[in-house]
C-alpha cells in the first residue's frame, strides 16, 4: 500500500506543471542520445585497407605498384631459400631456427620455413626465406589486377592501361616461372595441382600478353617488354630443357630467339631499401648481418684458370655462424640491405642465346663474359663440353641472381653433398635427403577444394 | 579514417533502451525525496559479537523492507537512523557467519551473537545486477576466497597468489618462475581452440584489462607479463570467480572462459580512522639448481667430458644465480562516518629474480570514497594507479637460463666458458629488456534506492594502461660484443614497443522487487551494457649506435618505425526475473542479447539465454536430518560466447611501400558470415553444512557445449591470402566435477583447525569440428592435436616402439613405430603415422590449506596445490638431446634405451612429452600476533609478525625443470612446452603489520 500511495504522490507531483517540460526535456535527451549512438558499434580500422576500397579505378597505379613490391619481395626471398635448398647456402644458425631440413633436402610437404614464410609474417620475415606463400601472393596480385584492369575497369578510362597490364602480366608470369622452378608442382587460385610443365606454360601465356600490352603501349614499355621477353625465354628453356635433355628443340629455339631481342645493357632489378625491413635484401640481411646462412664449398674460391673468378664474390668471414659452430663464408655480390638484386638481365639473354644456338656463338658469348669479368677466355671443345660449359657460366655469371635451384632441376645436376651423407651435427645432425624439387606443401592440399 | 561495422538498427534499439533506463532514475529520485522528509526518526545501535564474543567488524545490517543498511565497525558498533514505527526486523550478513534476523526497538540498543558456518548461504556475491545478491538465492557456483584474510597468513605478493590452487577449476599456468611474469588463466578446462581462455577480470564492477603475454620479446624470448600483476593484493578485499556461462550469461559476450571479480576495500561507516603498516623482506632463490641444471657432455676422442657450469662457475667465485631480495611497504588508512566511508592505500614492492638482470618494482596506489548523503543514494569513487618497472630475464633465448641449458663444452676453454653464445657477464650485461606500466583504473558507481523496492547503479568505468617495452644492448666494448651472435645486435641496437589499452565500461542496472502475497517474491532486473577496447601500438627501432652510451632510436644510424590500432565495442542487454518462494526457492529466468563489432557484417546481434534453480530445501518445514543444518540444491543453465578478434571477419589489405611510394598486399582474406562462438552450460549440484557448522560442502557438476566454435583455417597459399581466416564450426564438450571442503575439525579457545580443500576434474572433449567437413577430423599445430573424439589439445607425433643398437656405429637400427590406431605390427617409422602421446591440459587439479590457529595468537598455515593427468613437452632436454646432441646419450649411447637413441636420431620427443602431475609445498607460514600490551606500549591495537616460505617443495616426475611453466606465446595454440624456463623460486618474507 505505502508504495502506491508513492506512485500517485509522483504522479500527482509529475501532473502539476512540470510535465511538458519534463517531456520536451526528454524527448530532446533522446534525440540527441540516438544521434550519438546510431554508430556505437563503428570501430576504426587504421591499419588496413578494407579490400571493397580497392575497386577504385582511380587506384590502378597504386594497385600495379603493389605488384610489382610484393614480387620484388617473393624475389628476394626466393634468391636466398632456393639458394638454401639448392647448393649455395649452408644453415648457420642456432638449429632451432628450422632451416636445417631445408639445407639437408629433407623438407617434406608439412609446414616448412620455405613454403611459409612471407614477406609479412613471422618474428624476422626479412631473414627467414620462403618460397611458396611469397610467390603465391605476387601471382596473385598480378593476375587479380590485369583482371581488375581488363575486366572491372574495362570501362572505365584508366592512364596508361597498356602499361599498367603489361607490368602486371609480367610479374604474375614471372612469379609463375620462379614457382615452375622450384616446386614439383602448384595451383593457381586454388585450382587443380598442375605440374612444372603446366606452370610454366602458364607463364608462358602470362608474359605473351604482357609482351602484347607492352607493344601496344610502345616505347615508355620497352622495360617491361624486355623483362617479358626474357622472363619468357626463361620459361620456354624450361620447356624445352628438362632432366638435362633437349625435350622441345623448337621450344629452345624459341627461347634463343627470344633472349636475343635483348638488348646489351639490359638490366631490370628487384630493388631494395636499407629503411624497411620488408624490403631488405634478404641474403645480405641474413647472411652479411645474422649469420644465419653460409655460403657453400661449392662458391668458395671459384677461379678459372687459376684467376679468382669476381663474378662469385666469397669471402672467409673469420668467424663463425649464429650457431656459434659453422664457419661462415659470406658473399660480397650485394653490399647493403638496399642493395638490387637482378631479375632479368642481358648476360642471362647472352646465356639462353649460347645455350639455343651452341657452337662458336656459345663460346663468343661465354669469352665476351670472360672478358667483361677479366678472366681468361674459354678454349671451346666438343658441343657436350661447350653446353656444360654454358651451364658453369650460368652458375657463375648469374651467382645469387635466381637462376640456380631451376638450373639444379632442368640440367639434373647434382646435389651436393649426396644423399645419405652425414649432416654435420653442430648444425642439427641426420644426413643429407634426396628431394630435388620442393613437393607443394599440405597447406595448399589440405586448403584447396579442387585437390 | 576506414570505419567498419555500424549497425543502425541494433544500436537504435540499444541506445533507446538505454535512454529509457536511464529516465527512470529522474523518475525514481522523487520518489526518494518524498521519503527523505519522513526519515530523520528514531534510532537503534547495537553491536555483533561472534561466539566467542570478539567483535564481527564489517557485517551488514540491513532493515527488512527499507533501504537502510549501514556495516559494523572495528568494534563490531552500528547506528540505525531514520527509523519509523516502533520495531524493526534486522537482517545481519557477515561472511563465513550464519545470517541473523530479529527484531528491535526503534529507540534502543541491541547485541547480537553471530555464529560462524563454514557453509554460509548469507554470503553475499556479485551476479550482474545492480544489487549484490545472497548466496542462497544464486543457483550456480560462485568461488569466493577472501583475499584480506589470506594475506595475513600467507606468503602474498600477486594476485595470481591469490588465485592459485583456492578455487577448483581455475587453473593457473605459472609460465615462468621470473619476477615481474605473470600465469595464465584457464577455468574449467579450454573449449575455444583458437581463441584466448583468459577469463574477463572486473575490478569493483569495471571492466579491467586482462592482456598476458606482453613484454620485451626479441630473438625467439618469450613475453610474459600479465596485466593481473599490476594489482596489488594488499588493496584487495575478496576475489569472486564466476566459473562459465552458466553463471555468466549477464555479462555476455566474452563471458564463456568466467569471470573474475575482484573486489578492493573500502571504509567502514562509523568507524575512526584506521591505519595498517605492512613492512615485508625477504629472498628468493633457486631450490635445488643442482638437481635442475642439466649437465652438458662432450666425446673427446675416448674421453666423455661432462659439464657442470653450475660448479664451475661457483667454484671460480662467480656463482650462476643469485639470491634476490624481496621488500615491501604499504600502509592504508580507511574509516568513515555515517556519510563518507574511504580507503586509501599506498604500496611499494621490489623483488629480485635469481639472474642479475631481473627485478620487479611497484609502485601502486588507491582511493576509494564512498559518499552516503542519504539512505538512498550512495556514490563511491574508485581510483586506483600503478607505476611498475619490470627488469626482465627473457627465459628461450635470451636469459643465462638459456645459455647454460644449451652450453657446449666444446667452447668451455673459449671465453664463452661453455655457455652458449657467451659466458654469464655477457647475458648480464649485452642486453636491457624492460617493460614500464602506468596503469590507472576509475571506476565511478552511483547507487539509487529511491524505495524499499528498486534499486538501480550506473558504473562508469576506465582502465587504462602504458607499457613501454624496450629492449636495448648498447654499443658494447670488444670483451663483450664478441659474443653477439646477431651483428644487428652487436652494433646497437634498440627495439621499442609501446602498448597503450583502453577499456570503457558504461553499464547500466535496475532491479526491482515486490511481493506477489504473502510467500512470493518476485525480483526483476534489466540492463544495458556497454564495452569498449581500444588498443594502441606504436612501434620503433634503431639498429648501430655510432658510440658507446647512445641508446636513443634517433641516435642510430637505421631507424623503422610503425603504428596499429585495434578497437572493439560490445554493447548489450539483459532481462532476468526472479520468483523466491519462501525466502528458499528461488527460480530465476533470463535473456540477454549483445552486438559486437567483430561479427560479420551478415551476422546480427546473437541472444543468451539462462535459468537457474536454488532451493535451500534446509528450511523446509518437513526437513529432519539434524547433522545436515543447511543444504542448498542448485541447477542452472546458460548461455555466452566469445566474440571473434578485432577485425577478423573482414577482407583486408595491409599498407606497405614500394621504391616509388606507397602500396597494398592482401592480409585478411575476412568472413562476412563470422560469430562468436556459442557456450552452454549446466551445473548441478549442492552445498551442505554439518556437524555443526564444522563442515562444509560444496559439490558440482558442470557441462559446457560450445558451439559455432572459431576455428581458423589456412586459405589455400594459391588464393593469394595466407594469413588464417576465421570461421564458425564444430563442437567442444567440457564436463566436469567440483569439490569444495572447508572443515573445522576442531574449534576450541586454545586450538582451532581450518581445513580447505578443493579438488576438480575435468574433461574438454572434441565432439565435432566442421560437420560441412567430414574429412576434417582433427586440426594439429606443431606437436598438438585436436582431435574429434578425444580430448582438446592432444600431443602427437610419432612413436618408437622398437630399436636396436649397433655398437660399431652408436646408432639405433631397425627402429620401428607405432603403427597407429588401427592397430596391426610396428611399422617403419618413415611411413608411420603420428600417433597420441595424451592430453596438455590438466585432468585433475586442485589444493589444501590448513590453518591452525593457538590461543588466539598464533597460526600456522600450509597451502598444497596439485595438477595432474596431463604432459608437457621437455623442450629443454629435448633439444639437448636431439638437436644440440649434448647429452649422456649421443656420447655414451651404448648405456642406453635404444629407443631413446632412435628418438634422438629421429629428433622425436618420445619420453620428452613428460607427465606434469604434481605436488607443491605451496606456501608455509607461521604468524604470531604480540600480546596486546606489546601493541598498546607503541599505541597500536595489533601487531602481527609473519615468516612465510613459498615454493618450498615439488613432488613430481617431469623430466625438465618445471612443471608448472609453459612458454607463454604458445599456450594460446594449446602448444605447451618448457624450454630453458626459469621455475616457480622458492622465497621467504618476513611481514610485520601494524594496525593503529
Amino acid at each position: 500500500m505505502l508504495r502506491s500511495r508513492e506512485r500517485v504522490e509522483n504522479n500527482g507531483r509529475r501532473s502539476a506543471g512540470r510535465r511538458p517540460w519534463g517531456r520536451a526535456a526528454l524527448i530532446v535527451a533522446m534525440a540527441a542520445g540516438l544521434t550519438g549512438c546510431e554508430s556505437l558499434l563503428d570501430v576504426d580500422i587504421p591499419s588496413q585497407v578494407v579490400a571493397d576500397d580497392l575497386n577504385n579505378p582511380n587506384l590502378a597505379q597504386l594497385m600495379v605498384t603493389s605488384v610489382v613490391t610484393d614480387f620484388e619481395c617473393a624475389f628476394g626471398r626466393y634468391v636466398l631459400g632456393s639458394g638454401i635448398h639448392g647448393n649455395i647456402y649452408a644453415d648457420a644458425q642456432n638449429a632451432l631456427g628450422s632451416y636445417w631440413t631445408v639445407d639437408r633436402r629433407a623438407t617434406t610437404d608439412l609446414v616448412s620455413p620455405i613454403h611459409a614464410s612471407t614477406c609479412d609474417t613471422g618474428g624476422s620475415p626479412e631473414s627467414f626465406p620462403g618460397i611458396y606463400n611469397p610467390l603465391q601472393v605476387a601471382r596473385f596480385q598480378g593476375d587479380d589486377v590485369a583482371n581488375r584492369l581488363e575486366v572491372l575497369w574495362a570501362d572505365t578510362p584508366i592512364a596508361n592501361r597498356e602499361l599498367l597490364t603489361a607490368t602486371a602480366k609480367a610479374h604474375s608470369g614471372y612469379a609463375l616461372v620462379l614457382l615452375a622452378e622450384s616446386y614439383c608442382s602448384m595451383a593457381i587460385d586454388a585450382g587443380p595441382e598442375l605440374t612444372r610443365a603446366a606452370a610454366f606454360t602458364e607463364a608462358e601465356t602470362r608474359l605473351t600478353a604482357a609482351i602484347g600490352a607492352a607493344q601496344a603501349a610502345g616505347s615508355s614499355a620497352d622495360a617491361i617488354r624486355h623483362m617479358a621477353l626474357l622472363g619468357r625465354a626463361r620459361a620456354r628453356l624450361n620447356l624445352a630443357v628438362a632432366n638435362g635433355q633437349v625435350v622441345n628443340p623448337a621450344k629452345l629455339a624459341e627461347a634463343g630467339a627470344d633472349a636475343a631481342l635483348i638488348p646489351a645493357g639490359y638490366v631490370r632489378n628487384a630493388t631494395f631499401a636499407n629503411t624497411v625491413p620488408r624490403r631488405y635484401n634478404s641474403i645480405v640481411q641474413s647472411t652479411n648481418i645474422n649469420s644465419y646462412f653460409t655460403v657453400e664449398d661449392g662458391y668458395r674460391g671459384v677461379a678459372w684458370a687459376g684467376v679468382a673468378d669476381p663474378r662469385v664474390p666469397v669471402t672467409d668471414a673469420g668467424r663463425n655462424g649464429q650457431n656459434a659452430l659453422t664457419p661462415l663464408w659470406l658473399q660480397q655480390k650485394y653490399q647493403t640491405t638496399g642493395t638490387s638484386i637482378p631479375i632479368a638481365r642481358s648476360a642471362e639473354a647472352q646465356l639462353i642465346v649460347a645455350e639455343a644456338q651452341g657452337g662458336q656463338v656459345a663460346i663468343d658469348i661465354i669469352n665476351a663474359l670472360h672478358a667483361a669479368a677479366g678472366i681468361p677466355p674459354f678454349a671451346g671443345g666438343t658441343a657436350a663440353e661447350i653446353r656444360a660449359q654454358v651451364i658453369e657460366e650460368r652458375r657463375r655469371e648469374l651467382f645469387l641472381e635466381s637462376h640456380h635451384l631451376g638450373d639444379l632441376l632442368r640440367y639434373a645436376l647434382p646435389f651436393t653433398p649426396a644423399a645419405g651423407t652425414a649432416y654435420p651435427q653442430s648444425a642439427g645432425g641426420g644426413v643429407y635427403g634426396n628431394v630435388t624439387c620442393l613437393p607443394l606443401p599440405l597447406a595448399e592440399k589440405d586448403a584447396n577444394p579442387n585437390m | 579514417m576506414r570505419r567498419v561495422r555500424g549497425d543502425e538498427m541494433w544500436s537504435l534499439l540499444l541506445c533507446g533502451l538505454a535512454l529509457a533506463l536511464v529516465a527512470a532514475p529522474v523518475r525514481a529520485e522523487r520518489g526518494g525525496g518524498v521519503v527523505m522528509v519522513q526519515a530523520q526518526a528514531g534510532v537503534v545501535s547495537g553491536t555483533v559479537v561472534d561466539d566467542r564474543s570478539a567483535p564481527v567488524e564489517a557485517a551488514r545490517v540491513i532493515v527488512r523492507g527499507t533501504a537502510t543498511e549501514v556495516s559494523t565497525d572495528a568494534a563490531g558498533r552500528f547506528r540505525l537512523t531514520g527509523l519509523t514505527g516502533s520495531e524493526v526486523t534486522l537482517d545481519i550478513t557477515r561472511i563465513g557467519f550464519r545470517r541473523w534476523s530479529g527484531t528491535a526497538r526503534v529507540g534502543g540498543t541491541i547485541t547480537v551473537t553471530m555464529e560462524r558456518v563454514a557453509l554460509n548461504l548469507s554470503e553475499v556475491v556479485v551476479t550482474g545486477t545492480a544489487v549484490p545478491v545472497e548466496r542462497r538465492a544464486v543457483g550456480n557456483v560462485v568461488d569466493r576466497i577472501d583475499a584480506s584474510a589470506l594475506a595475513e597468513v600467507a606468503p602474498i605478493k600477486n594476485v595470481s597468489d591469490l588465485l592459485r590452487g583456492r578455487s577448483s577449476s581455475v587453473n593457473v599456468v605459472g609460465v615462468t618462475g621470473v619476477v615481474g611474469a605473470g600465469p595464465q588463466l584457464a577455468i574449467r578446462g579450454r573449449s575455444s581452440l583458437s581463441l584466448t581462455a583468459e577469463p574477463l577480470i572486473y575490478i569493483d564492477g569495471v571492466r579491467a584489462n586482462n592482456a598476458v603475454a606482453t613484454g620485451p620479446s626479441i630473438n625467439s624470448s618469450e613475453p610474459n607479463i600479465s596485466r593481473l600483476g599490476d594489482l596489488n593484493p594488499n588493496e584487495i578485499e575478496s576475489i569472486e570467480v564466476i566459473k562459465g556461462p552458466a553463471a555468466a550469461t549477464l555479462y555476455g559476450t566474452e563471458a564463456s572462459n568466467g569471470v573474475i571479480q575482484i573486489i578492493t576495500k573500502r571504509g567502514r561507516a562509523n568507524a575512526g580512522p584506521s591505519v595498517e603498516t605492512i613492512v615485508r623482506g625477504g629472498a628468493n632463490w633457486f631450490m635445488n639448481p643442482e638437481g635442475r641444471i642439466p649437465h652438458n657432455f662432450l666425446r673427446d676422442g675416448a674421453t666423455v667430458i661432462e659439464q657442470d657450469l653450475l660448479a664451475n662457475e661457483r667454484a671460480a667465485g662467480r656463482p650462476l644465480f643469485r639470491t634476490g631480495s624481496v621488500q615491501g611497504y604499504d600502509a592504508t588508512i580507511s574509516g568513515g562516518s555515517g556519510i563518507v566511508q574511504y580507503f586509501a592505500a599506498a604500496g611499494y614492492s621490489r623483488e629480485e629474480g635469481i639472474e642479475v638482470r631481473n627485478a620487479f618494482t611497484r609502485k601502486a596506489g588507491r582511493a576509494n570514497i564512498t559518499i552516503a548523503p542519504n539512505q538512498k543514494i550512495d556514490i563511491s569513487l574508485n581510483f586506483g594507479g600503478t607505476n611498475a618497472r619490470r627488469d626482465m630475464s627473457l627465459d628461450r633465448g635470451l636469459s643465462l637460463m638459456y645459455a647454460t641449458a644449451f652450453g657446449n663444452p666444446a667452447t668451455r676453454n673459449t671465453p664463452t666458458r661453455g655457455f652458449l653464445n657467451g659466458p654469464p657477464e655477457f647475458w648480464s650485461s649485452a642486453y636491457e629488456t624492460f617493460q614500464d606500466v602506468d596503469r590507472y583504473i576509475t571506476g565511478l558507481t552511483l547507487n539509487h534506492r529511491p524505495f524499499s523496492w528498486l534499486r538501480h547503479r550506473l558504473v562508469f568505468g576506465l582502465d587504462q594502461s602504458a607499457e613501454d617495452n624496450q629492449v636495448i644492448s648498447e654499443l658494447q666494448p670488444d670483451s663483450i660484443r664478441q659474443f653477439f651472435s646477431s651483428a644487428v645486435d652487436r652494433d646497437g641496437r634498440k627495439i621499442v614497443n609501446r602498448r597503450n589499452e583502453t577499456v570503457n565500461t558504461l553499464d547500466y542496472a535496475l532491479t526491482a522487487s515486490t511481493g506477489l502475497g504473502q510467500r512470493i517474491t518476485s525480483t526483476t532486473s534489466v540492463g544495458a551494457q556497454y564495452y569498449r577496447r581500444f588498443t594502441k601500438l606504436q612501434y620503433s627501432e634503431g639498429q648501430g649506435f655510432p658510440a658507446p652510451g647512445i641508446t636513443t632510436v634517433s641516435g642510430a644510424a637505421r631507424t623503422f618505425g610503425g603504428d596499429d590500432y585495434l578497437e572493439n565495442v560490445t554493447i548489450g542487454t539483459y532481462l532476468q526475473q526472479v520468483f523466491a518462494l519462501n525466502d528458499r526457492l528461488f527460480v530465476t529466468g533470463a535473456i540477454r542479447a549483445d552486438d559486437n563489432s567483430a561479427f560479420g557484417a551478415a551476422f546480427d546481434l546473437v541472444t543468451y539465454p539462462k535459468a537457474s534453480l536454488s532451493w535451500v530445501i534446509s528450511d523446509e518445514p518437513f526437513w529432519k536430518i539434524g547433522f545436515l543444518e543447511s543444504v542448498k540444491l542448485r541447477a542452472a543453465y546458460g548461455q555466452s560466447g566469445l566474440q571473434p578478434s578485432a577485425f577478423a571477419a573482414i577482407r583486408t589489405y595491409r599498407p606497405t611501400s614500394s621504391a616509388t611510394g606507397s602500396a597494398v598486399s592482401p592480409l585478411s582474406v575476412g568472413n562476412p558470415d563470422l560469430g562468436p562462438e556459442r557456450s552452454t552450460e549446466t551445473e548441478i549440484g549442492f552445498e551442505a553444512g554439518l556437524l555443526g557448522g564444522r563442515v562444509g560442502i560444496d559439490f558440482n557438476y558442470y557441462r559446457k557445449d560450445t558451439r559455432d566454435m572459431i576455428l581458423t583455417r589456412l586459405p589455400a597459399p594459391s588464393s593469394g591470402f595466407f594469413t588464417q581466416q576465421f570461421f564458425n564450426a564444430g563442437h567442444v564438450q567440457n564436463s566436469g566435477l567440483e569439490v569444495q571442503l572447508r572443515l573445522s575439525p576442531i574449534e576450541s579457545r586454545a586450538l582451532k583447525w581450518d581445513v580447505d580443500f578443493n579438488y576438480a576434474v575435468n574433461s574438454s572433449k572434441v565432439i565435432d569440428l566442421d560437420p560441412n567437413n567430414p574429412e576434417l577430423t582433427f586440426i594439429g599445430a606443431g606437436l598438438m592435436r585436436h582431435t574429434e573424439g578425444e580430448e582438446i589439445g592432444v600431443a602427437y607425433q610419432r612413436k618408437v616402439v622398437s630399436a636396436d643398437f649397433n655398437p660399431t656405429t652408436g646408432l639405433a637400427e631397425n627402429i620401428l613405430c607405432d603403427p597407429g590406431p588401427g592397430g596391426g605390427a610396428p611399422v617403419a617409422c618413415a611411413s608411420a603415422p603420428v600417433v597420441a602421446f595424451g592430453r596438455l591440459l590438466p585432468k585433475w587439479e586442485g589444493g589444501v590449506s590448513n590453518s591452525i590457529r593457538l590461543w588466539d595468537r598464533i597460526v600456522l598455515f600450509a597451502h598444497f596445490d596439485f595438477r595432474g593427468g596431463h604432459l608437457l613437452r621437455d623442450e629443454t632436454n629435448w633439444a639437448r638431446c636431439a638437436v644440440f646432441r649434448l647429452c649422456d646419450i649421443n656420447m655414451r649411447p651404448e648405456d642406453f634405451d635404444p629407443i631413446d637413441i632412435a628418438n634422438n636420431q629421429l629428433t622425436l620427443h618420445g619420453k620428452y612429452f613428460s607427465k606434469a602431475d604434481f605436488l607443491k609445498l605451496r606456501e608455509l607460514s607461521v604468524t604470531f600476533d604480540v600480546p596486546d600490551g606489546w601493541a598498546r606500549s607503541v599505541r597500536a591495537n595489533r601487531i602481527s609478525v609473519n615468516l612465510a616460505g613459498r615454493n618450498l617443495h615439488t613432488w613430481t616426475g617431469y623430466t625438465g625443470l618445471d612443471p608448472e611453466s609453459a612458454a607463454s606465446t604458445a599456450i594460446q595454440n594449446y602448444n605447451y612446452y618448457e624450454q630453458t624456463t626459469t621455475p616457480q623460486l622458492a622465497s621467504f618474507a618476513a611481514t610485520i603489520r601494524v594496525n593503529w
